[in-house]
């Protein structure tokens, strides 16, 4: 199981994470002959009270993500209680510092809501959606987190 | 009622993003067939499992939210799809939310 271990910063424990269209989206636009839009570089805090992850608006509207549904969520990181806004379907990938493309975690097909967060350090929450599948230990002590998936 | 620089809406504990305030009404159905049928899925043992809604009707339960997904995506492509857990929390949830998403559409 890879590990990806760095320091703290002070908005938290921050990983690179690149966001692009679902494969079943980038299946239909290759099997169309048409370009497959890149993918989107965006930093990440992984955020154990928030109970899905959530993508900022931009990155969703630069993407032009389909629409999965509408979620009422728990983001108390967020300030006001619970958040209802609009899912869409991505491709996620925890981007592990060594660049070894085997050791970075994928999580294909994951609904994901579009939420503001522009006024941070960061693009995306990664929830207990995604934590579900790590193992993830805070050490506030040594200002270091380690993440195992 | 708040409403945000950023266009998102802040009432009564919840905080309604400023593309679900533009966008639910193209929901509005699916949501409405999620509130009535609820009771009944809850009662049949569905709570943490993952509807796909299409109008008036239930097409299918699913364990995993990406197998909902791809049902969805099967069926009408790329069209906005509706997958929604179902939760215990949401008829209370619900019922606090929707009077403030229905006072959006007053003038």
């Amino acid at each position: 199981m890879p590990t990806l271990k760095d320091d703290l910063t002070p908005a938290g424990a921050l990983v690179e994470t690149e966001i692009g269209l679902c494969s079943t989206k980038v299946q239909g636009i290759r099997h169309a002959l048409r370009p497959v839009p890149s993918t989107f570089r965006c930093r990440a805090l992984l955020d154990t009270g928030a109970e899905r992850t959530c993508v900022d608006e931009a990155v969703c509207q630069a993407l032009q993500l389909d629409y999965q549904g509408m979620a009422l969520v728990n983001i108390p990181s967020q300030q006001v209680g619970l958040a209802f806004g609009v899912k869409h379907d991505v491709d996620l990938t925890i981007l592990h510092p060594s660049g070894n493309a085997r050791h970075h975690l994928i999580v294909r097909d994951l609904a994901v809501i579009e939420l503001a967060l522009n006024n941070f350090d960061f693009q995306v929450l990664i929830g207990r959606d995604v934590l579900a599948h790590c193992r993830f230990l805070y050490d506030g002590m040594f200002d270091r987190f380690y993440l195992r998936f | 009622m708040i409403t945000t620089a950023n266009g998102e809406i802040i009432a009564d504990g919840f905080r309604i993003t400023a593309s679900a305030a533009k966008h639910w009404r193209i929901y509005e159905k699916e949501i409405e067939t999620y509130l009535r049928e609820l009771p009944r899925l809850l009662a049949e043992g569905h709570a943490d499992q993952y509807a796909l809604i299409k109008g008036a009707e239930i097409l299918g339960l699913w364990e995993d939210e990406s197998d909902a997904t791809r049902s969805g995506r099967e069926k009408f492509g790329h069209d906005p799809i509706f997958v929604m857990k179902i939760d215990r929390r949401d008829p209370e949830r619900y019922a606090r939310l929707m009077p403030i998403l229905k006072s959006l559409c007053q003038p």
